[in-house]
């Protein structure tokens, strides 16, 4: 939880940054208001010194006097207390352009031309040929002025005054840099304020979150939050949480009650389906002791009617059996007579006599399959093949049963109605019935056993055929046991 | 402007020291001040110690004193001339202009004689100036046009060497000017405002002593020989009485501890009687280089 996400960590930091933010562009306002200040002071300032100046530089340079013109410029130029190369100069020019005098002599000689030094000429081409007044220029990061000096208003020369260097970014970082302790001593406040804050931003939100993680691992019902309560947005996340939880509670109390509504119907409908697989083979032997009776006296007939009636009543134990999921009973494996038997058990059933059934059954010797399971796969297959035959117009079921490469096959199809393609997804869930009076067991059952094989089943359903396919792998030994864990 | 500001103030003392009674020699008499002109011969600009000396120069006089300061060696002149002055010091080379009608006080005594140089000054900076031969095309700054050492002697010099006006059209400088004083001489030569300049040598010696920060800015090209020291002067009119009282006062500074703490202000040995002839050689290059017509300003 405490990872840089956190808000604990996410408030504070934010306050720092918009105090930084904040900071820098409050700086850099007034760094740029300061200087534009600035500058309209100096050209003031440049103004006032040159009319100042003026008088007594004229009379000096009509009387050639560089002293006193010396001593009058110098005398407003020590107040400078900066870099010496970004001081503010002052120069006097006579007609003819050549130095007068300058308050910096070693870079502006006396009696040379402007023009001379590299700087001198840049500054000369720059200079305002009018002579009517002060002129404003920049110059080399400098504001300056232009004064003509005038003597019965002809220009005998004139004064150029030149600002301190100006540089914005030295004053910004002037600025930042004073401001900057001022936003250390604010940081030391606001850092543990917003840790505080923080913090309790996060108090609500993270016991709400804790409360959230324990749904689906502990029951609802003994999930008890102190949820925070408030008008703000935490509070109404709160509430809502407060009546989901509320809500999960009311719903887990319906689905109990539907489970056990629903556990009522499975058991009728088990016993429906158990009572439907007995009724099968049960048929089959009632006919085949009919058929006993009377005849009681063959013999041969009298020993095929036991077997079979043995068989029959195996199969109803087995199948008993095979639905207690957790009940195996002693297994035994599958022959080619357990083929037949199913072919006969079919026979039995009213609804065959309507419908004309091309067995095939190509096993002919044992297989290491468990026989009440190929029994019951195959019964329910035919019965259901039969059952969906005799409502078409065909009428027709083949059931070809044969071992093909080391895989027993069972091949059913019959010639009733398509399936529709929203059931082929559902005809192997359990309740999916498509019969009225079925009990949707069959079909999940037939696919639990194939399952439990390792086995596959599949369906194809177009016009005018159903065909159900079933690979059961036999395996090289013994008969399989369904269930490892047997016992 | 200082010079007048400055005697100003002296005024303003004085008549606070009036009206006090702290002044005996004013008290005392109705005797009126005595005047005494004020040169760049010597740092004028001290002012603690023009009032010591002026304080000093009442009692010993008897009567007020009034010192009085002009920038310009030509205003003191004039002032001298019209007898608005008792007596003033001034340089050599306006003494033996004004000859006929001065008489000499007092001479001053520096290191033992009553004589001093002129030194002709370079930028202290490497500006290749080592010798007069390097001044041509330079700029030279000249203390005042009545000075020996600040412009007399320079001017003979440069004549002798380059043969052409010194000021003017066809002046050796690219330019040259007066800085009024050989305190602005040393300033302006210190700051290379002038690549070199003329200045009193004990001018020179005494700044030395007092800023040597400014005086190393600046180095001796050449010393002058020897001339009379700058003097103490009178109209020839003024009040015998009055003269012989100031000479004997200026002569008898090194007699008493107080004049000779300000004697050692100035870095004079004493003030004492002296002879004409001790600006003969002033007076000779005076005569060569108004022959040879240049102009003093």
């Amino acid at each position: 939880m405490q990872s840089w996400k956190s808000l604990r960590l996410r408030v504070p930091l934010s306050l720092v940054v918009a105090t930084l933010l904040t900071f820098l562009f409050v700086s850099i306002v007034i760094g740029i208001q300061t200087s534009v200040n600035l500058q309209a002071d100096q050209r003031r300032a440049l103004v006032a010194e040159s009319f100042a100046l003026s008088p007594i530089l004229t009379d000096a340079l009509l009387h050639d006097d560089v002293w006193t013109a010396y001593t009058a410029l110098k005398g407003t130029a020590s107040a400078w207390q900066g870099q010496q190369e970004n001081a503010p100069f002052r120069l006097i020019l006579d007609e003819q352009q050549r130095i007068f005098v300058s308050d910096h002599p070693q870079r502006f000689p006396l009696a040379e031309a402007l023009t001379e030094s590299r700087q001198g000429k840049a500054l000369a081409q720059r200079l305002p040929t009018t002579d009517s007044g002060p002129v404003f220029f920049d110059f080399d990061n400098r504001q300056m002025i232009h004064t003509p000096l005038l003597s019965e208003d002809t220009a005998i020369g004139s004064l150029i005054i030149a600002g301190p260097r100006f540089a914005i970014q030295h004053r910004l970082v002037e600025i930042l840099g004073g401001g900057l302790l001022v936003m250390l001593a604010l940081l030391l406040v606001i850092i543990p304020f917003g840790w505080i804050w923080g913090s309790h931003l996060v108090q609500p939100l993270s016991r709400l979150a804790e409360c959230m993680q324990q749904i689906g691992k502990k029951p609802i019902e003994s999930l008890h939050c102190p949820i925070p309560t408030g008008g703000d947005e935490i509070g109404q996340l709160a509430e809502g949480f407060r009546e989901m939880l509320s809500e999960l509670r009311e719903k887990q109390q319906l689905e109990r009650q539907m489970v056990a509504q629903d556990r009522l119907a499975a058991i009728g409908r088990i016993a429906g389906g158990v009572a439907h697989e007995i009724n099968n083979p049960l048929a089959g032997m009632l006919v085949a002791i009919d058929t006993y009776k009377n005849k009681p006296d063959d013999q041969k007939n009298a020993g095929k009617t036991l077997a079979l009636v043995e068989r029959g009543l195996d199969q109803i134990r087995e199948t008993v059996s095979a639905l207690l999921v957790e009940c195996r009973l002693e297994q035994r494996q599958c022959s080619s007579d357990d083929i037949e038997d199913i072919h006969r058990l079919i026979l039995a059933d009213p609804l065959s006599s309507a419908v004309t059934i091309h067995w095939q059954n190509g096993v002919t010797t044992d297989i290491a399959l468990p026989a009440t399971a190929i029994r019951q796969i195959l019964l329910n297959l035919v019965l259901n093949a039969v059952q969906s035959a005799s409502e078409s117009t065909e009428k027709t079921v083949h059931a070809a049963i044969q071992v093909v490469a080391g895989v027993l096959r069972m091949d059913i199809r019959n010639s009733g109605e398509p399936i529709p393609d929203e059931e082929m997804e559902r005809i192997f869930e359990p309740f999916h019935t498509r019969r009225q009076g079925g009990t949707g067991f069959g079909l999940w059952i037939t696919y639990q056993i194939v399952d439990q094989l390792k086995g596959e089943i599949s369906l194809q359903s177009g016009q005018g055929e159903t065909r159900f396919m079933v690979d059961l792998p036999i395996p090289e030994r013994a008969a399989p046991t369904p269930a490892e864990n047997d016992d | 402007m200082l010079a007048i500001l400055l005697d100003m103030r002296r005024r303003t003392f004085l008549q606070l020291s009036a009206c006090l009674g702290l002044s005996p020699g004013l008290s005392a008499s109705e005797e009126p001040p005595i005047r005494i002109g004020l040169t760049p011969v010597i740092l004028d600009d001290r002012v603690r110690f023009l009032r010591d000396w002026s304080q000093w120069l009442e009692r010993e006089l008897g009567t007020s004193v009034e010192i009085v300061q002009r920038a310009k060696y030509q205003d003191i002149m004039e002032l001298l001339n019209r007898q608005q002055l008792d007596a003033a010091w001034i340089c050599g080379y306006p003494y033996v202009l004004n000859q006929d009608h001065l008489d000499l006080l007092a001479i001053p005594v520096y290191q033992g004689e009553p004589l001093y140089h002129a030194y002709i000054l370079g930028h202290g900076a490497d500006r290749g100036i080592r010798d007069l031969r390097d001044l041509p095309g330079r700029t030279f700054a000249f203390s005042d046009p009545l000075s020996n050492s600040g412009y007399l002697y320079p001017v003979y010099r440069f004549r002798q060497l380059f043969h052409s006006p010194v000021r003017g059209e066809q002046s050796p400088f690219r330019k040259s000017f007066f800085a009024w004083g050989h305190r602005h001489v040393i300033e302006a030569v210190a700051a290379g405002l002038a690549d070199a300049g003329a200045v009193d040598g004990y001018v020179w010696d005494q700044l030395n002593r007092l800023h040597p920060e400014l005086t190393s800015k600046t180095h001796i090209i050449e010393r002058s020989p020897a001339f009379g020291f700058p003097p103490l002067v009178s109209n020839r009119s003024l009040d015998p009485e009055r003269k012989s009282r100031l000479a004997r006062v200026f002569t008898g500074m090194n007699q008493d501890d107080e004049g000779r703490a300000l004697l050692d202000s100035l870095g004079l040995d004493r003030f004492q009687p002296g002879s004409p002839t001790l600006y003969d050689s002033i007076a000779g290059m005076a005569r060569r280089v108004t022959e040879t017509g240049e102009s003093r300003t």
